[in-house]
């Protein structure tokens, strides 16, 4: 299903402007999906999402940063800021299309990048409370590794929503700071399981992806798309959202034609709530299923 | 059989296996294989024409194995890895069968704690019966890690190779007691290598009827519920 | 027709927790004997005819040999893992999932890869892509005529890569290559409708493939190789009206199809939806696909008042398979119903 012909395009095309796409859903529709965590035991929190096909699968592993004396102030700011560094693998056996090395690895850093500007702003995660050990010198670094084992469209909403469960479910080791007569800073890692700080009250402020493609005419846009209906974008509309409905990132991608501002303050519109939304849902479920 | 190994195994135990198969909706076959913390997916796509018409084999079908690991991008070992694996799976598959296609079967590592390419073996052959790629018969593999004071590990993990003398990875086919692939690494004795060969052919034995029993209980439905590891004789 | 984005009343959407996947993890008691773990699994093998490759079947003499198997040592072995049938002497070994390998005579939908000299190059989810020459179709107008080389610089006016076409597989060449053809009229392009990609081992043989579904005015093409189209019966038969009479009138023109034959109802697409979806439920469940289970499937989500898009939550999924499932089998000597036990 990666090619489509174009008349296949118009029955989508068509199906979008009345609302009725190729499943049945209207243009609003988001999929069910399925949502699991901690299934990856070494890593400090992980969770695994399926949205009919696609299935991404994120570990998160928090290491100790020490912050060196700045060179100048670029470097400091940039040490400062990244407190979570991003990877995105997507399985080259997730399609025989992915045999091209090279297009993956440029997909994968594409989606790496815009992972990493939705976080870029400190308020995402309080973070003198959670990731500070000690302030100036160390802090907590959260590597996240996103692994896609299939796709079936929705790519970057599936990971933003599994990464924020997944920050959900990670616990960082309580750790006593020992500063000795010569200023040298030694770390007690507490080794009992049960001496954790859980970031699940960290999330509040996490984003979400919200994708918004598209397709036939200007006006008609739809939330969480195919694999098919991929094939057929306009253009393409990716923008963060959190808790309290504000705008985290946007960013226009692909497609041959521009979007009008009328038809971008309509996307934005929608993706406010339905964010807000799906935002309030996962929640709901994280804090059934811990 | 008194020095237990640091996880506490002895030296002629393997590690226990976990399978799963089916698990990707778009490849023709697909499994994970997994030992204690070694796990690899393998996907199978094929016969399937072939993407670069210059490979194309009159005769036979081609086979293309791409190995792909939990960290960093692929080096040149990840490219040995990838010849030994598809040496290995050539001798097995019945190529004559599909001339002028292609076989593609493409890893994932999801860690890797050991005895990695003989993981990746036996995941490729769950993943080529599950997509109904015909073979002569099944195929197992193992590691095994040869120590300073001559004795003989059976599938190491990752310390136990960065500290061994010699190692040495073996594949047995179902069918007969012909080694499919072997490749040593490092300096070992004839007598050595030799007194290893029964051992690790009936550990291969062991992966070949976990296998047939994975397929089987798949296949029926039912669940089996033992529950201490595997030791070979020796 | 165009209409604005409606405004976001609620989303339904659950999130649940995945099912268990049938994990398996085989550990041996110490000192048991390899042996039994055989001879256990012979007499499974036995009763319900399971194989697994280099698994012995019988000495060499005895049977023929059919698909999957293979001759090693004077015994006669499988080579893949499936099933064992039998047909008087006739021995092969069906795999449970395998590409499509197609036979003369096969009706099947393929979309259209590449376009080379005098042939087009079809993907049909086999092992190698099918030909489909250009003395195999019907030339527009209908007219019998030897194909000339300005027939061959116009290919493109006819099929263009990705386009979906409803062929017959005409002849297997010496080599394995297929050669396809639309030589009806009821073959050819397919146009405004929507396509569905299915495993091939659950599409059986039967003497129509080409099914008006007249309960939901919804056409489906079920080719044997896995690929599905589905249209709107009322559209599609405007569209053939519309093309046989440029046939007749104007063929040397090139055709272009206005606008409202092309308009599908918005009930109509809530149809094709559901069938749509309905086909997905059984390739799911891993069951065979054919106008009679794509019905009951259809009608009993009717009768449970799900809309279209409620087919995709996977626990009236779960309802739907298990009430199939309950259904006598049918008696059709032409349905070979083999129902697999669902995975995971």
């Amino acid at each position: 299903m990666q090619k489509i012909s174009n008349t296949e395009i118009y029955f989508i095309e068509n199906g979008i402007n009345s609302n009725l796409r190729a499943d049945g859903r209207s243009r609003n529709d988001y999929r069910h999906f399925s949502l699991e965590t901690g299934e990856i035991i070494h890593a400090s929190g992980s969770a695994r999402l399926k949205i009919s096909d696609t299935e991404v699968l994120v570990g998160v592993k928090a290491e100790i940063k020490e912050i060196k004396n700045a060179q100048s102030n670029n470097d400091k700011q940039q040490e400062d800021l990244k407190r979570f560094i991003f990877t995105v693998d997507c399985c080259q056996s997730a399609s025989s299309e992915f045999t091209e090395q090279k297009r993956l690895d440029q997909y994968n850093i594409e989606l790496a990048k815009q992972l990493e500007r939705l976080y870029s702003h400190p308020s995402v995660v309080d973070v003198d409370k959670y990731l500070t050990i000690v302030p100036g010198k160390f802090y907590w670094n959260l590597c996240i590794d996103a692994m896609v084992l299939d796709s079936d469209g929705n790519l970057l909403d599936a990971l933003s929503i599994a990464i924020r469960a997944a920050l959900y479910n990670t616990v960082l080791p309580k750790i006593k700071v020992i500063t000795s007569e010569y200023q040298e800073i030694t770390f007690e890692v507490s080794e009992d399981p049960e001496d954790v700080i859980s970031l699940k009250d960290a999330i509040e402020n996490v984003p979400i992806f919200i994708t918004l493609n598209q397709i036939g005419s200007q006006s008609s846009f739809i939330i969480d798309s195919t694999l098919q209906e991929e094939l057929c974008i306009n253009s393409k509309l990716c923008i963060g959202i959190n808790q309290k409905s504000m705008i985290c990132s946007i960013q226009k991608s692909s497609g041959m034609e521009g979007l009008e501002p009328q038809t971008i303050i309509q996307m934005i519109k929608s993706a406010k709530q339905i964010g807000v939304q799906i935002i309030s849902t996962m929640d709901k479920a994280l804090k059934l299923n811990p | 059989m008194t020095n237990t190994r640091n996880d506490g195994r002895l030296n002629n135990q393997i590690r226990a296996f976990e399978s799963e198969q089916s698990l990707l909706n778009k490849a023709d076959g697909s499994a994970r294989f997994t030992q204690n913390k070694s796990s690899v997916l393998a996907a199978v796509y094929g016969p399937i024409e072939v993407k670069n018409s210059r490979k194309q084999k009159i005769l036979k079908s081609l086979i293309e194995v791409s190995f792909t690991p939990s960290v960093g991008n692929t080096t040149y070992l990840d490219k040995e890895k990838e010849l030994l694996i598809k040496n290995a799976l050539e001798s097995i598959i019945l190529t004559t069968l599909h001339p002028r296609t292609q076989i593609s079967i493409i890893f994932q590592v999801f860690s890797d704690d050991g005895s990695i390419i003989s993981c990746a073996i036996n995941a490729a052959c769950l993943a080529l019966l599950d997509a109904g790629i015909e073979m002569q018969g099944l195929i197992g593999s193992v590691t095994l890690c040869y120590n300073h004071d001559k004795s003989i590990y059976l599938d190491p993990t990752a310390q136990e190779e960065k500290e061994c003398k010699s190692l040495s990875v073996i594949a047995y086919g179902s069918q007969s007691s012909q080694i499919i692939m072997n490749k040593t690494e490092g300096t070992l004795s004839m007598d050595l290598y030799f007194k290893s060969l029964p051992l690790s052919k009936e550990a291969c034995d062991k992966v070949i009827s976990y296998i047939k029993l994975a397929v089987k209980n798949r296949i029926m439905g039912t669940i089996s519920t033992n529950t201490t590891s595997t030791t070979i004789e020796s | 027709m165009n209409e604005t984005n409606n405004p976001i009343s609620e989303i339904n959407i659950e999130i649940f927790s995945p099912q268990k996947r049938l994990k398996l993890r085989h550990i041996e008691k110490k000192n048991e004997n390899e042996m039994e773990v055989d001879t256990d699994q012979d007499e499974i093998y036995k009763s319900r005819r399971l194989m697994i490759p280099g698994q012995s079947i019988a000495k060499e003499g005895e049977y023929l040999k059919g698909h999957g198997t293979f001759h090693f040592d004077g015994n006669l072995i499988a080579s893949v893992c499936g099933n064992i049938e039998r047909v008087n002497k006739l021995v092969s070994v069906r795999a449970f999932k395998s590409r499509y390998n197609g036979e003369i005579g096969d009706i099947i939908v393929g979309r259209i890869t590449e376009i080379q000299g005098k042939r087009w190059k079809v993907d049909v989810n086999a092992r190698q892509d099918y030909f489909l020459m250009l003395s195999a179709i019907n030339l527009p107008g209908g007219i019998q005529r030897r194909r000339t080389s300005s027939d061959e610089l116009q290919m493109r006016n006819l099929f263009v890569e990705n386009d979906l076409v409803y062929a017959e597989v005409q002849q297997i060449m010496g080599d394995g290559s297929v050669a396809i053809h639309t030589r009806n009229l009821k073959y050819g392009k397919l146009q405004n409708g929507c396509f569905l990609k299915v495993p091939s081992n659950l599409m059986k043989r039967s003497k129509m493939h080409f099914h008006s579904l007249d309960e939901c005015g919804v056409d489906v093409i079920l080719g044997l190789n896995g690929y599905i189209w589905i249209a709107d019966t009322e559209q599609q038969r405007k569209q053939q009206a519309f093309i046989q009479k440029h046939e007749r009138e104007n063929f040397d023109q090139p055709l272009v199809l206005p606008e409202d034959h092309k308009e599908i109802t918005k009930e109509s697409r809530e149809r094709i939806a559901r069938i749509k979806n309905s086909i997905s439920l059984l390739a799911e469940g891993f069951m065979v696909i054919h106008p009679k289970s794509i019905m009951q499937v259809y009608k009993q989500s009717i009768k449970m008042a799900l809309s279209a898009k409620d087919l995709l939550h996977p626990e009236y999924i779960r309802q739907i398979t298990t009430y199939l499932s309950t259904l006598p089998l049918e008696n059709d000597s032409n349905l070979d119903m083999h129902e697999y036990p669902e995975e995971q």
